[in-house]
């Protein structure tokens, strides 16, 4: 029996893996096929003898006089990059998931090849090894530390592979040192989260806000920025900061640190967090609706994350402000990595970007957010708006481009990018 | 005694196989109403596999039944015993963890249907009044079985198989494990179904009892039915005699009725020795060559004092020693590396590895022999291995073939084995013929004497008697963990003898 | 008669091999060049080597049918221990320390199994929790660096010598020396191994002692890699679950356990991910073709001779 079944299984496992590996050399995700046309639609003239496509496709030859949106200077080499993202299951990795892949689809000459679930550094150096064995022509990854990106980035450069670093940058100036010898590392992307952290801090002082209580510490580089700003914040706009509290690992002691601040300072008028997810931020705002029910009186919160209860907290005006947003990050890097692939990159020195996140600050935003970014089916970067960023399609792109586009990033903008589509 | 009429309950062709072990052979029995029928043979003769057969817990390969004219194939004891065929088992039919009540109701919850659910009170009262009759009321029905000692548990269970007022019943080896207390309850409800004309099927070893209480007697010898007599016929030596196929024993035990050992020279010594309250104060003396039976009821303490004497338990008081008291056994190691061999009561779960070659069975005892540097001898141990299932005659299709696929017997000889192969000189044997047929027990009572004629040291516990005293030298007897008294090898020794100091 | 025996015994033997090969060739076929290349192939080696030097330990802890959990926690504080003091001592002084801050983890755990009675599994949980606190605090600040000279050992040949060292190693002391025999028969039945004389707790210990070696080993090959010490370090936990399980070995141990096992599942894990790779099958079916993959391995790779201690 048990060797009966063990045959059928490798019967159908032979026949999966080689159906598999017959679309695999050329393409990646179930919208094969329409890449693979795209992908092989130029290339089949001239590339047809060495391109690893060419047996398993035909059908894109037809479609490659049709595609006539590419001028004939431009290279028609195929782009394929590797992308290394812990998952592609959670709120963040979902939307790059989806973004990605829609670049995927309306360039014309790109694949991408994902590799998930690697959680450690030396995983991620195997991920970009074996991408690197499957001959693509740069890599993106969101690093897990400084030690992974400065072995990825040697190996990347050793192999003549693009390298681009996306929602992280070398948190420490010997690993930036290294990386800058590198030729191959093209730069990273990350949030602009010291700006951001000033903005929200703004948020409060725009509603004459003096005195706060503040959730924080400074256990992680990322959280570090984040509180600077906040620091800067608070000095420009006179607010002082009454008391802080750590936010450890036990998220059960928020409740009572929140509330032993509205014990202790009755003068306390907003609550802001460094970070709210893990449940951080439902429980302050429930702490202070619980206040706000008892003494009449409304602390507000703002909060970096978005979370669950985020509507009725709007609604009840306890949250001033929630930060979210990043996702469309990925495609500003990619199109750092994919113009340097090109041979056009965006600039001589290393291209560090920052990318600002969307500031919510009422029901209003909170809407928008949820219709056009917490929604895999919209594309709030569309075709026209990734070909602007790419030298392929854009000869005039440049670096300071990227950087009004992304500047100019927010609510307000998302919707009229989006309503200006029809 | 003659039965005249129909009779009750025919049993036609039955067979049964465990794989190549023929367990019952076309074996046919008529038992007729008011009749009293022993059943006996020696281990492994299929008495027990027959009964269960009757009883619903095994189905027939071949062979039919018919009860009061109608044919009878139940499919559980809980069938059987619904249709009128009750037994009393062998070992222990109660369960842990279950009130009195429970376990006594067990598979006929539905005569208590209560609104919701079981209706417990009514279940109880019900309880009081069964083992009041069987004159066992001072069992409570709410307790848990686990609060009470074997022998009540077994009334529990003779409760249980009263409740459905059956028009057989089966007592299968019940009563060796009972004290003469417990024992008239069974005859007394015995006799009481006799004088309801109704049967009973009576299984048994102590082939005295089967003659005060059975009315015909049938023998089975290795799973076929050999022959029924009754009346005068009915005489140990006549029933031992076809149980074992032949009218002399012959070299069953030993043959010479003189003590011989060496006085002088003790090998291993026991001082007052206490584990919680199964051992109390035990002192004991082995000494060379000799044969030092101990014998008492399961729960005697007996089992645990082997382990103690092993090395096996964290005395809370007392020495084992070896060689004139020079070292104390404390650790099991360290008793195998003195050579001291333990053949435990329960092999399959404390001695042998189930799922595992002969081989490595025999060989666990030799890893520190003729080591290569740091490394252990493989090739040394393979040929040990062999050497021992050779000598001994294990039988089996290779020294690689897993130790669970073999007979009771060959894997007594398996434990024998390793123990050989380590050179043991004091052997701790704790109910060595257990479960095993005769064949293999006189191979083992040969072994015995063997080893004595070698040189060795022999602890023999049982709980069979006859083997005791047909084997010991010097005689223990041990009850509730302490021990009673002290016999030595003697022709007129006789299990009376010794019962007196057992119960 | 004899010859016939030899050959059934030569199948018996090679049968838990033919998953790995039957994966190698099918890699073969459908990778193609850049499957059968020097470098693919040195990766793969690179690759599989942490796992398989982990999985070596954690071979002997299971054969006696316990859960390892604590082979990636005992490599984090290894590291994190070495590290800390790699300052102090000479740079070749790195490897024996993570080698034997490893091992004392790996008594210290055995001593907690066998005299307090605690769970392996939870025990692991422990160290892995414990592991991976410690790293979180002390890499969050400041990355850590491995010195210099450790760092230009990041080169495959170190990992293939050091991977084939272990398994070689391995494979002796399980099946030439009572650690592993012993711990065989213990899987098989703790009770009997203990009254045949066999000192049950002092095996125990070792098992987990040459877990934590083995960890310790690992712990070194991963500062070698990742040039430092990364709060992510040793998630190796599930990974060498996986392994020995698609390597044939039985979740309760006993005497089909086998150093084989960590071999054939390292490797067969690692030509997986990469092969999935190269072919770039879509990230929604990776999982799916893992699932059957492994399946299959199980099925092949779990002995059917069963039943020999001593082999």
């Amino acid at each position: 029996m048990k060797k009966m079944i063990a045959i059928v299984l490798c019967i159908i496992l032979t026949l999966t893996m080689i159906g598999c590996s017959g679309g695999a050399a050329g393409t990646d995700t179930a919208d094969a096929d329409t890449q693979t046309e795209n992908a092989a639609g130029d290339q089949t003239e001239d590339a047809a003898g060495e391109s690893e496509t060419s047996g398993a496709d035909e059908s894109g030859t037809e479609d490659a006089a049709a595609d006539n949106a590419v001028s004939e200077a431009v290279s028609t080499d195929p782009v394929k990059l590797g992308v290394i993202f812990y998952s592609k299951d959670d709120s963040l990795g979902q939307l790059v998931y989806s973004y990605l892949n829609y670049a995927a689809e309306v360039i014309d000459n790109l694949e991408i090849q994902w590799v998930f679930g690697s959680y450690d550094a030396a995983s991620q150096v195997a991920d970009a090894e074996n991408l690197i064995a499957a001959g693509v022509d740069g890599i993106m990854c969101l690093t897990l530390d400084d030690l992974a990106m400065q072995q990825i980035a040697n190996l990347c450069n050793e192999n003549e592979v693009y390298f681009q670093v996306m929602f992280r940058m070398p948190s420490e100036e010997e690993t930036k040192a290294v990386l800058d010898t590198y030729e191959y590392y093209v730069g990273y992307a990350i949030e602009d989260t010291e700006n951001t952290s000033y903005e929200t801090v703004r948020i409060m002082a725009d509603r004459g806000i003096e005195k706060i209580g503040v959730g924080g510490n400074t256990h992680s580089a990322t959280s570090t920025l984040r509180m600077n700003g906040m620091e800067k914040g608070c000095e420009d706009f006179n607010i002082e900061v009454l008391a802080q509290f750590d936010l450890g690992n036990d998220v059960s002691s928020i409740q009572s640190d929140v509330q032993n601040i509205l014990d202790s300072y009755s003068d306390v008028e907003a609550i802001w967090l460094m970070s709210g997810s893990l449940g951080i931020a439902d429980i302050t705002v429930n702490t202070l609706k619980a206040h706000q029910d008892a003494t009449g009186k409304t602390v507000g919160v703002v909060t970096f994350d978005t979370f669950e209860g985020m509507a009725a907290a709007f609604e009840d005006d306890i949250l001033w402000g929630a930060v979210g947003g990043q996702a469309p990050l990925c495609l500003q890097a990619f199109a750092a990595l994919y113009n340097a692939v090109d041979g056009h990159p965006l600039s001589d020195e290393k291209v560090e970007l920052l990318f600002p996140f969307l500031v919510l600050t009422d029901s209003e935003d909170l809407d928008l957010f949820e219709q056009y970014y917490n929604n895999t089916e919209v594309q709030i970067y569309d075709e026209e708006l990734i070909k602007s960023m790419l030298y392929r399609y854009n000869p005039d792109v440049s670096l300071d481009l990227l950087k009004d586009l992304s500047a100019s990033y927010s609510m307000d903008w998302i919707k009229e990018e989006i309503n200006s589509r029809n | 005694m003659e039965h005249s009429g129909k009779p009750r309950l025919i049993v036609e062709h039955m067979s049964k196989s465990f794989g190549i072990v023929k367990a019952v052979q076309d074996v046919s029995l008529e038992i007729h109403a008011g009749e009293v029928r022993g059943l006996i043979g020696e281990n492994g003769s299929g008495k027990s596999t027959l009964s269960a057969m009757i009883c619903g817990s095994l189905k027939p390969d071949h062979g039919s039944m018919t009860f009061d004219g109608k044919t009878f194939h139940p499919k559980s004891i809980i069938d059987a015993r619904s249709k009128g065929i009750a037994i009393l088992l062998q070992e222990r039919g109660t369960i842990d963890g279950m009130s009195v009540a429970e376990n006594m109701f067990i598979g006929m919850e539905d005569d208590f249907k209560g609104h919701f659910g079981v209706n417990k009170d009514k279940m109880q009262k019900k309880a009081k009044e069964i083992l009041y009759e069987i004159g066992a009321d001072h069992i409570h029905p709410a307790d848990l079985v686990n609060a009470y000692k074997f022998e009540d548990r077994k009334l529990v269970e003779v409760g249980r198989a009263l409740y459905t007022n059956p028009e057989v019943l089966i007592v299968d080896e019940t009563t060796s494990a009972l004290s003469l207390q417990g024992r008239e309850y069974i005859y007394n409800i015995i006799k009481d179904f006799k004088q309801k004309n109704k049967s009973v099927i009576f299984i048994g070893h102590d082939l005295d009892e089967i003659v005060h209480v059975c009315d015909t007697v049938t023998v089975l010898k290795d799973g076929k039915y050999v022959t029924t007599i009754s009346g005068d016929e009915m005489n140990p030596a006549k029933m031992r005699g076809l149980m074992i196929g032949r009218e002399n024993l012959g070299h069953y035990y030993r043959t010479d009725f003189q003590p011989d050992y060496d006085k002088e020279q003790v090998v291993l010594k026991a001082e007052h020795l206490n584990y919680k309250t199964v051992i109390r104060d035990v002192s004991l003396e082995l000494h060379k060559q000799e044969i030092l039976g101990i014998c008492g009821l399961s729960d005697s303490g007996m089992h645990d004092l082997a382990k103690a004497l092993f090395g096996a338990y964290k005395l809370d008081s007392g020495t084992v020693t070896i060689k004139d008291g020079s070292e104390v056994i404390t650790n099991t190691t360290q008793a195998v590396r003195d050579k001291i061999a333990y053949l435990p009561k329960d092999r399959d779960s404390d001695s042998l590895f189930m799922h595992t070659s002969i081989k490595d069975n025999i060989s666990v005892t030799c890893f520190d022999q003729k080591k290569i540097g740091p490394l252990i001898n493989k090739r040394h141990m393979k040929r040990v291995a062999g050497q021992q299932a050779e000598r001994l005659n294990i039988r089996c299709s290779s020294i690689n073939q897993l130790a669970a696929e073999l007979s009771g017997g060959n894997k007594q000889k398996v434990v024998v084995g390793k123990w050989m192969a380590n050179q043991a000189d004091i052997l701790i044997m704790d109910c060595p013929t257990r479960g095993i047929d005769v064949g293999v027990k006189a191979a083992i009572y040969d072994l015995i004497c063997q080893l004595k004629e070698a040189g060795k040291s022999i602890i023999m516990l049982s709980e069979e008697m006859a083997e005791v005293i047909g084997m010991a030298d010097r005689l223990l007897v041990i009850k509730d963990g302490a021990i009673q008294g002290e016999f030595l090898r003697d022709k007129t020794l006789t299990e009376h003898m010794l019962v007196e100091k057992i119960i | 008669m004899k010859k016939k025996a030899d050959i059934r015994q030569f199948i018996s033997t090679a049968v838990p091999y033919i998953g790995l090969v039957l994966l190698i060739l099918i890699s073969i076929a459908t990778g193609g060049e850049s499957f059968l290349t020097a470098k693919n192939l040195r990766n793969i080696m690179t690759q599989s080597s942490i796992l398989m030097v982990v999985s070596v330990g954690t071979a002997f802890v299971m054969a006696h049918g316990d859960m390892d959990f604590a082979n990636g926690g005992t490599m984090g504080l290894a590291m994190v221990v070495t590290l800390a003091l790699c300052k102090g001592i000479p740079s070749w002084a790195v490897f024996p320390m993570c080698l034997a801050v490893g091992t004392v983890i790996g008594i210290l755990i055995g001593f907690l199994v066998t005299r307090l009675r605690v769970v392996a599994f939870i025990v692991g949980m422990c160290v892995m929790r414990l592991s991976s606190a410690i790293l979180y605090t002390t890499t969050n600040k400041k990355t850590w660096l491995a010195p210099a000279a450790v760092i230009k050992l990041n080169k495959p040949w170190f990992y293939m010598l050091v991977c084939l060292g272990m398994v070689l190693v391995g494979i002796i002391v399980f099946e030439f020396t009572k650690i592993g025999q012993y711990n065989k028969l213990i899987g098989v039945n703790r009770n009997a191994a203990s009254l045949s004389g066999i000192n049950v707790n002092k095996y125990l210990v070792y098992s987990f002692a040459a877990s934590g070696l083995c960890a310790g080993v690992a712990a070194f090959m991963t500062t070698v890699r990742t040039g430092g010490l990364s709060s992510s370090t040793g998630n190796y936990e599930v990974d060498t679950l996986i392994a020995l399980t698609i390597g044939g070995m039985p979740l309760t141990g006993g005497s089909k356990a086998s150093i084989r096992a960590a071999v054939i599942g390292a490797l067969a894990l690692t030509v997986l991910n990469n092969i999935l790779v190269l072919w770039g099958v879509n990230a929604d079916f990776v999982n799916v073709v893992k699932g059957m993959v492994f399946l299959t391995l199980v099925l092949i790779s779990s002995r059917q001779n069963a039943g020999q201690v001593t082999g």
